[in-house]
């Protein structure tokens, strides 16, 4: 219950200013009303004290004349004239020996604790005390205030002078020729304190009642409209519409509700905007063919595109605010999109996966890139099925394309191999031949016959030209050497046919004497090896050549430098470099591998490293 | 020629005989119990008819040194004796003259004393009651108070003055002041004025204010001696006139100090009265008094 009023006191402005200022006109007015009583208290006592000793001062005065003439009658009017004061208990009088010359008083006047009458010691006691101080005083009881004053006469002219001349010519002394006293009943001052609190305190109390209901309306003027901004707050930050606040005052208040409802139209603008800004965004999310969604940091759906809909079949009202669980089945797919979406959160930084799903009967593959935001994290699925099946074909395609140009190669190396054998071995033999039946003509033929001598001879040469000129042919067709002697043999032969056509110094440099290698795989290095050196020879502008030949580790390692200009980069990755992709496709059914490097006026490095065996 | 006249007689001055100069001028001492305005104003009187050097001697300023010494040290021609309190101390002074005034009854301090005489404040009774029955010719019967230790003596003389005139007096004695008032209350309704005579037993502060209320009470105008009580509510008074009481004594004094015996001087009564009347307390007590005692008297309106 304290709990509650503390708490509704922390939380209502209103109450707590109404409970302030009520404490405070109750301070102000206890403070009032004690102030006053205390004041009143004050007056209404000295009032009292003040009267009374007036009072006694005009009986001791009027009752002169009794008191020096002893005489009851004289005395009767001033006494009964100070006992009709109100308030007045007892009057008397006494002569200058204590005798009581006149007395009057009510019944009342002993109360409980003053029930004693005065002694003739005590009368005595006040009797001197007033002769010692010529003056007036009083004795104040719980109930009633006594007040005895002296009787004074002026004395007697002493001269006879002072019989005839004005008073202050001649030295004058006051003697004291009797006592007058008066009783006062302290009652009615009570009763008039205990009435003036009564009327102090209902004054404070409708003063209260008065000021609490001014403050109630004050404050609830000022409530009032912080209520209405409140309210509107609230509302705005609910996302309504607010409608504006009635100004109703040019004060502070005032201004707030001005302020508040350019906020609120500013906000209002803002949210429209932002909601065009939002449909926007929606719409263009919604447009895109891909999946698209949001998610929070707890891995809950904030958003979910059209194209999501549509794909995994729940609608975007359904799939917000649900988990991944909830959506997804719990597979090793969906774990692990969980796990890349807790590492994108914690790391915030974009990750892309790929996954494979089967979605209404169909088997899909999706790239799955996942980006953190502000509130979590953007997941943009990209149905890559079709694509992947694409590649997949182009892989096979290209698969069937090497196999093809491998085969290709296969057939040409093995028709070379047969058109260099039949060159050498039809044409060669058949050259030969005729060499040899130009001899027996010339042998034949007189001497005297110089023309036709001649001509068979010339006939002779040319043969043995063209008989050469097909050896060359079915050399360069297909080396013999490598056929027969090997790769060592055939790679070295080619150096030094390099070297001599071109007169570019090559140095060969061979491990092994002999490297045991299949005819398909030596063929192959031998043709990159043929290749590589017509692009020193076309290309590089290099003096001198260095060839390494390594067997090493089950690999075959050809490396070819030179010391010419150096291949760039765009070189070795133009499309159009028919003879490096030569190199690559010729390596590439034993999976062996090419390095190709330059580096500018230093030369040209091409390194093949082909697996001896499978 | 004035000047040169001034010039002789300043070279003349100091071959003047000093006693020469103190035959001159005669030497009184005035004494005085206290410096009051009547005594100031006797002495005026006094110094306008008497041209002598006056030495003064208060009484109250004298700090307890004997009078009669100082005077015997100073030996004046006369001594000047202003009010009861003076005489009764030079009385003792038998070798120099001595002039009193301001005194009411010299004959109940003085035993035949032959260097004294003086002028009383007494006015005569008879005179007075004339004024009064001129101021009021309606009365008939006269009441006053009186104790015969003090006033016997006026209350005597009032009562002769009653019979010369015809009028009734009717005279209480009185020995104690509380005794006045209800004397005085008897005296309601049996007389038509009362006369107060100037006795300290009679008048009291507190018998002059119960006497002025019965007054005021009982329209009984009252005649005083004085102006004092005609200011506080008596109707009239028949006074003396302090200034022309001086002027008698310095007439006195004149003669004496000019070789006359001081026996031969007679004591006399103050011989002018001053008539004091309060025209409100009359129209209070419905008192309608000619204006021709009215034009001779001083007014308090």
């Amino acid at each position: 219950m304290r709990l509650n009023l503390l708490k509704t006191l922390n939380e209502n402005f209103g109450i707590k200013v109404f409970a302030i200022f009520t404490l405070f006109f109750f301070i102000i007015s206890s403070c009032f009303t004690s102030f006053f009583i205390h004041h009143q208290s004050k007056c209404l006592k000295d009032t009292l004290i003040k009267n009374g000793k007036l009072l006694t001062r005009i009986l001791a005065h009027s009752s002169k004349i009794g008191v020096f003439s002893e005489n009851e009658e004289l005395l009767k009017v001033p006494v009964e004239g100070a006992f009709q004061k109100e308030g007045v208990l007892e009057v008397s009088v006494f002569n200058l020996e204590g005798g009581l010359l006149a007395k009057q008083e009510r019944p009342k006047i002993r109360g409980p604790g003053e029930s004693v009458k005065r002694d003739k010691m005590s009368m005595n006691r006040i009797f001197d005390k007033i002769k010692e101080s010529m003056s007036l005083f009083y004795l104040e009881g719980n109930s009633k205030v006594e007040f005895w004053s002296p009787v004074v006469s002026r004395s007697g002219y002493s001269m006879e002078g002072s019989l005839f001349f004005r008073e202050g010519s001649f030295q004058r002394r006051d003697r004291i020729i009797g006592f007058v006293g008066i009783t006062v009943d302290k009652g009615m001052l009570n009763k008039r304190l205990n009435d003036l609190l009564f009327k102090s305190i209902l004054i404070g109390i409708i003063f209260l009642v008065i000021g609490s209901g001014v403050t109630y309306l004050v404050v609830r003027g000022i409530t009032k409209p912080l209520n209405r901004l409140t309210e509107g707050v609230k509302t705005l930050g609910m996302g309504e519409v607010v409608e504006k606040v009635p100004i109703e005052t040019k004060d502070e208040v005032g201004r707030l509700a001005r302020a508040f409802n350019d906020m609120s139209e500013s906000l209002n603008r803002r949210e429209r905007a932002l909601r065009e800004s939002e449909e926007r965004y929606k719409e263009l999310a919604d447009s895109i063919a891909d999946v698209f969604f949001a998610m929070d940091k707890d891995l809950k759906y904030t958003y979910w595109n059209k194209a999501s809909e549509e794909l995994i079949g729940i609608a975007a009202k359904d799939a917000i605010g649900k988990s991944l669980y909830e959506i997804f089945p719990d597979i090793p797919e969906t774990r692990r999109a969980g796990r890349v979406y807790l590492d994108v959160l914690r790391e915030k930084k974009h990750q892309s996966f790929t996954n494979e799903y089967h979605l209404g009967g169909k088997d899909f593959v999706f790239e799955i890139s996942a980006y953190p935001s502000g509130t979590g994290l953007s997941v943009y699925v990209k149905d890559i099925t079709k694509r992947k099946q694409a590649e997949e074909e182009l892989r096979r395609s290209q698969e069937r394309l090497r196999n093809l140009a491998d085969h290709l190669q296969s057939v040409r190396e093995e028709e070379r191999t047969n058109i260099a054998r039949e060159i050498h071995d039809e044409l060669g033999q058949a050259l030969t031949g005729l060499k040899m039946d130009l001899s027996w003509l010339t042998k034949r033929i007189p001497e005297d016959q110089k023309p036709v001598l001649e001509k068979i001879r010339e006939m002779s040469n040319l043969t043995g030209t063209t008989l050469k000129i097909v050896q060359r042919i079915s050399t360069e067709l297909r080396p013999g050497l490598l056929d027969d002697l090997g790769l060592v043999a055939a790679i070295e032969w080619q150096a030094e046919e390099f070297q001599n056509k071109t007169g570019v110094k090559c140095k060969l440099t061979v491990n092994a004497e002999d490297i045991v290698v299949d005819g398909k795989r030596a063929s192959a290095l031998f043709r990159i090896f043929q290749e590589t050196l017509t692009n020193v020879a076309r290309h590089a502008q290099a003096t001198r050549v260095t060839v390494s030949l390594k067997e090493k580790d089950g690999n075959l390692d050809l490396i070819v430098r030179d010391n010419g200009k150096g291949i760039t980069k765009e070189q070795i990755s133009d499309p159009k470099s028919f003879g490096l992709i030569g190199i690559r496709e010729r390596v590439h059914p034993w999976e062996g591998e090419v390095e190709i490097s330059g580096k500018s006026s230093k030369g040209t490095m091409v390194r093949v490293r082909i697996p001896i065996r499978h | 020629m004035i000047k040169r006249f001034l010039i002789i007689v300043s070279l003349l001055i100091p071959f003047i005989p000093c006693h020469a100069l103190s035959e001159a001028r005669q030497e009184i001492v005035a004494v005085q119990s206290m410096r009051v305005a009547p005594y100031e104003e006797a002495i005026k009187g006094f110094k306008s008819l008497c041209d002598a050097t006056i030495t003064r001697l208060v009484i109250s300023e004298l700090k307890g040194a004997d009078v009669v010494e100082k005077i015997h040290e100073i030996r004046p021609d006369l001594v000047l004796a202003i009010g009861m309190g003076a005489l009764s101390r030079v009385k003792a002074i038998h070798d120099i003259p001595v002039v009193y005034l301001m005194i009411l009854d010299p004959r109940s301090i003085l035993s035949g004393g032959r260097n004294i005489t003086g002028v009383s404040m007494n006015i005569p009774q008879e005179r007075q009651l004339r004024t009064l029955s001129k101021a009021l010719p309606d009365i008939k019967t006269i009441g006053l108070l009186y104790d015969p230790e003090r006033t016997g003596y006026l209350a005597k003389g009032a009562r002769n003055a009653a019979r010369e005139i015809g009028l009734k007096l009717v005279a209480n004695e009185v020995h104690r002041s509380r005794e006045v008032p209800p004397l005085i209350e008897d005296m309601r309704g049996k007389i038509d004025v009362f006369w107060m005579l100037p006795d300290l037993t009679v008048i009291t502060p507190e018998t002059v204010e119960f006497l002025l209320l019965f007054s005021l009470e009982n329209k009984i105008p009252i005649l005083s001696f004085s102006e004092k009580y005609v200011e506080l509510g008596a109707l009239m008074s028949i006074g003396i006139d302090t200034f022309d009481m001086g002027c008698q004594a310095g007439d006195m004094a004149k003669a004496i100090l000019s070789g006359r015996d001081v026996t031969n001087v007679q004591q006399v009564d103050a011989r002018k009265a001053v008539m004091w009347i309060n025209l409100k307390v009359a129209r209070k007590l419905g008192i309608t008094i000619d204006e021709k005692i009215i034009r001779k008297a001083r007014v308090i309106n």
